[in-house]
């Protein structure tokens, strides 16, 4: 009696995982690892087991298990433990495997793919009809601006090489307006969300100021300050599943402008509405947003609607790969 | 289908136990696991289960009417794994493309079913008896060592197929053994793995310092280690849920004293396999000092080919070819009795079997005595992941290394305490992403 009993539990154990996703779905599933391809399909699990297309059956088990209220449940208590000693430990207490890690007090940086110098001979002498009005502006890690929030550990092998890639990229192009945020971002002050790896209303302001500065060189801007907002930290309660309300400075440049010029962004998730507000964008210019794709065309008629085009991308990723989208 | 998907976990073994003990007798228990583990194969491999089916089909043939003989028949068994593992090397020779067939598929463990279904001829062979003719296609595909052993010999599989009654030991083993297996994947093993695979996924240009070089190499070590016995908890963790007693692969290989002892703890199934089909037949050392060498680079050559053929696995076998043969050299009592030592050369040994290219290799052990660290960019990478779990798993390769009688062997037989084990390994499972096992690829 005790050995089937034994039995029944490990097999309950085992398929409690399955039934908590089929009676008890979570409301809304964390996807701090994977993403799951949900085929939207409503056939039954024993339907499918006689399916022809195998791929189905194993989608619909991972769908059931990824969305269930026990896993969600784990991840949140595990979450909730490391969070909870970050602050003792001079060192990341993330158990999850993210995109992300935690510097001194559990500030948030983004994990880099590599550490590879840009190689000169790899610029592209950029050719188009249009290339006085391009600007890029590449924005820097928040780990390369913000060192002081590292470990020491993670200080002494900080990558240099985004910023020497930057240079070089600078030098190498100067015929083209190429914005330069590792000098913009040099108060002590924070320029990045604490548990994002995104700009903060600050930094925000700070490089449209420099971009305001190209795009309209004869008024004197300035940025004042505008009371405080609530930081998103949207990365960290993605993928670490901690939600952490902080109050920050808000800021505001000075003056509006009454005769807007047309631009169009090409933009990664530091130009989402989220890190930089377009109703506010729109104070100062008529905008149009373009997400990057992996053919970027410097020869594009239309861009002959617009006054500027800008190129906004985080460091890495265009020297990893969107520089060689770009195409003249 | 991976041992450790949530579709296996969660549905395949719940399922397929629930039916298992039914009290089925032993005919309608080779049906059964056959076909469970044919649509567990067919999940992932869709038709290239023919491969399989093709096997066991000319085997019942060549056991029941021996119309080949020995050579020709095990040439005939190891035409689908020339096929789809090295077929590639006459393609390129001849400059001819690839057929899609052999290009995008690799039918996962074909190397492991094959060896399974050689030693499985020999053995009905020399006992001149098979029981059923669908005991050999589920002996081939019984899933839990399916993808990647351990390879199992028929009397060890037909104690299993009889044993048809409820074990409560075999059960609470089996549970132990699953959840030590998932915790060491899960946990080591993927942890480690996050540095390999920085590595291993990067197309740009990568430089070594002896720091990042050390880690690299310490990482691969011990991930391998835990991985692939990991694996092999897994396997046999199953196995025993369903009344199988699959044999041992590993025992503590990075404690071995010379190369010798490595290769005795060192995925044994598969060391007897070489040694019992291509060593002990060459004459093993009952032959001149000579010949005996000779033998043996010949079995370290074929067990690196076996892993793939590449420059970088030859480099590997040859490189234990030579350390065995110094050990029988100079008498390795003498002189590499040594654990420290063995395990270093045996780290260094992994190099060429994980670095992407010959270059690499060179790189990745010449950097070992690179002490500045200001050309390297690697180590920024790596950096990010020395978490508390990184250091944590850190210190458990470090007390592997320990001599020492393992304490939860007293409380492995508590129903109780292996339980708990396996809802912390369904947590770990759960908050964990699944990296595929390094051997399945073989």
């Amino acid at each position: 009696m005790k050995d089937k009993l034994f039995l029944t539990i490990t097999i309950f154990i085992l398929s409690s995982v399955m039934f908590s996703g089929i009676y008890f779905p979570a409301r809304s599933s964390y996807s701090y690892v994977n993403s799951i391809e949900i085929l939207g399909e409503e056939r039954k699990l024993v339907e499918l087991i006689f399916s022809t297309n195998r791929k189905e059956l194993k989608n619909k088990i991972d769908t059931y298990v990824f969305e269930s209220s026990l896993r969600n449940q784990v991840l949140k208590e595990v979450s909730k433990i490391s969070w909870s000693l970050q602050d003792e430990v001079p060192t990341d207490t993330q158990l999850f495997n993210t995109e992300v890690f935690y510097g001194k007090n559990g500030s948030l940086f983004p994990k880099i793919k590599s550490c590879n110098k840009f190689k000169s001979s790899n610029v592209i002498n950029y050719n188009s009809e249009y290339i006085d009005k391009f600007i890029f502006m590449l924005v820097p890690l928040k780990q390369e601006i913000e060192f002081s929030n590292l470990e020491n550990i993670q200080k002494n092998y900080l990558c240099k090489e985004f910023q020497e890639s930057f240079v070089s990229f600078k030098k190498n192009n100067p015929n083209i307006e190429i914005i330069n945020l590792y000098d913009a971002f040099n108060l002590n002050s924070n320029y990045f969300e604490f548990g994002d790896t995104h700009w903060n209303n600050f930094g925000f302001n700070t490089a449209l100021l420099e971009l305001l500065k190209v795009t309209y060189p004869e008024i004197n801007f300035k940025i004042i300050s505008d009371g405080e907002y609530r930081e998103n930290n949207k990365v960290l309660h993605r993928l670490g599943l901690i939600k952490l309300e902080i109050d920050s400075p808000k800021y505001n440049i000075s003056p509006k402008i009454d005769k807007k010029i047309n631009v169009l962004i090409f933009h990664d998730s530091f130009f989402d509405n989220t890190y930089s507000p377009h109703s506010y964008l729109n104070d100062y210019f008529f905008v149009d947003f373009k997400r990057w794709n992996n053919d970027m065309n410097l020869n594009n008629k239309n861009f002959e609607n617009y006054d500027f085009v800008i190129f906004e991308s985080s460091i890495d990723i265009f020297f990893e790969s969107r520089i060689y989208f770009i195409k003249d | 289908m991976l041992l450790t998907s949530s579709s296996f976990l969660f549905f395949f073994l719940p399922f397929s136990l629930l039916i298992n003990y039914l009290n089925l007798n032993k005919k309608r228990k080779i049906i059964l696991l056959g076909s469970f583990s044919a649509y567990f194969y067919f999940l992932d491999n869709g038709y290239l289960i023919l491969i399989l089916i093709f096997l066991a089909l000319v085997m019942n043939f060549q056991i029941k009417k021996s119309y080949f003989n020995n050579v020709f028949f095990i040439i005939l068994l190891l035409f689908p794994l020339f096929i789809f593992k090295y077929s590639f090397l006459i393609y390129n020779f001849l400059n001819i493309e690839i057929p899609n067939l052999i290009n995008a598929n690799f039918p996962i463990g074909l190397s492991f079913f094959t060896f399974q279904a050689i030693a499985y001829y020999f053995d009905v062979k020399r006992k001149e008896n098979v029981e059923d003719s669908f005991e050999i296609f589920t002996f081939l595909t019984f899933f839990p060592q399916l993808l990647a052993g351990p390879i199992v010999d028929i009397s060890t599989y037909r104690m299993g197929i009889r044993n048809n009654e409820f074990d409560i030991q075999n059960f609470n083993n089996g549970i132990y053994r699953l959840s030590i297996g998932l915790i060491k994947k899960f946990l080591i093993a993927d942890t480690l793995a996050q540095v390999t695979s920085i590595y291993l996924s990067s197309n740009f240009e990568i430089s070594f310092s002896f720091l990042s070089s050390f880690l690299l190499i310490f990482c691969y070590t011990f991930q391998i280690y835990f991985d692939f016995s990991a694996y092999c908890d897994i396997a046999i963790g199953i196995g025993l849920l369903f009344g199988f007693k699959l044999p041992e692969n590993f025992n503590r290989p990075y404690l071995a004293l010379s190369f010798q002892d490595f290769w005795r703890r060192w995925h044994m199934t598969l060391s007897n396999f070489f040694k019992n089909f291509v060593y002990i037949p060459l004459g093993g050392n009952r032959t001149s000092k000579l010949k005996n060498y000779r033998n043996l680079w010949i079995t370290f050559f074929l067990t690196a080919i076996w892993h793939g053929a590449t420059l970088n696995f030859i480099l590997w076998g040859l490189v234990h070819g030579l350390f065995l043969t110094v050990e029988k050299v100079l008498g390795y009592k003498k002189f590499f009795s040594n654990r420290f030592i063995t395990l270093i050369l045996i780290s260094l040994s992994w190099v060429p079997f994980f670095s992407k290219s010959f270059d690499d290799t060179l790189e990745i052990i010449s950097s070992l005595i690179v002490f500045e660290t200001i050309n390297d960019n690697f180590l920024p990478v790596l950096v990010q992941y020395l978490n508390l779990k990184f250091y944590g798993v850190f210190i458990v390769c470090l007390v592997s290394l320990i001599k020492y009688k393992n304490p939860l062997n007293k409380l492995k037989n508590n129903l109780y305490i292996n339980l708990s084990l396996l809802i912390i390994s369904i947590f770990i499972v759960l908050i964990s992403s699944v990296d595929p096992f390094i051997y399945f690829k073989f």
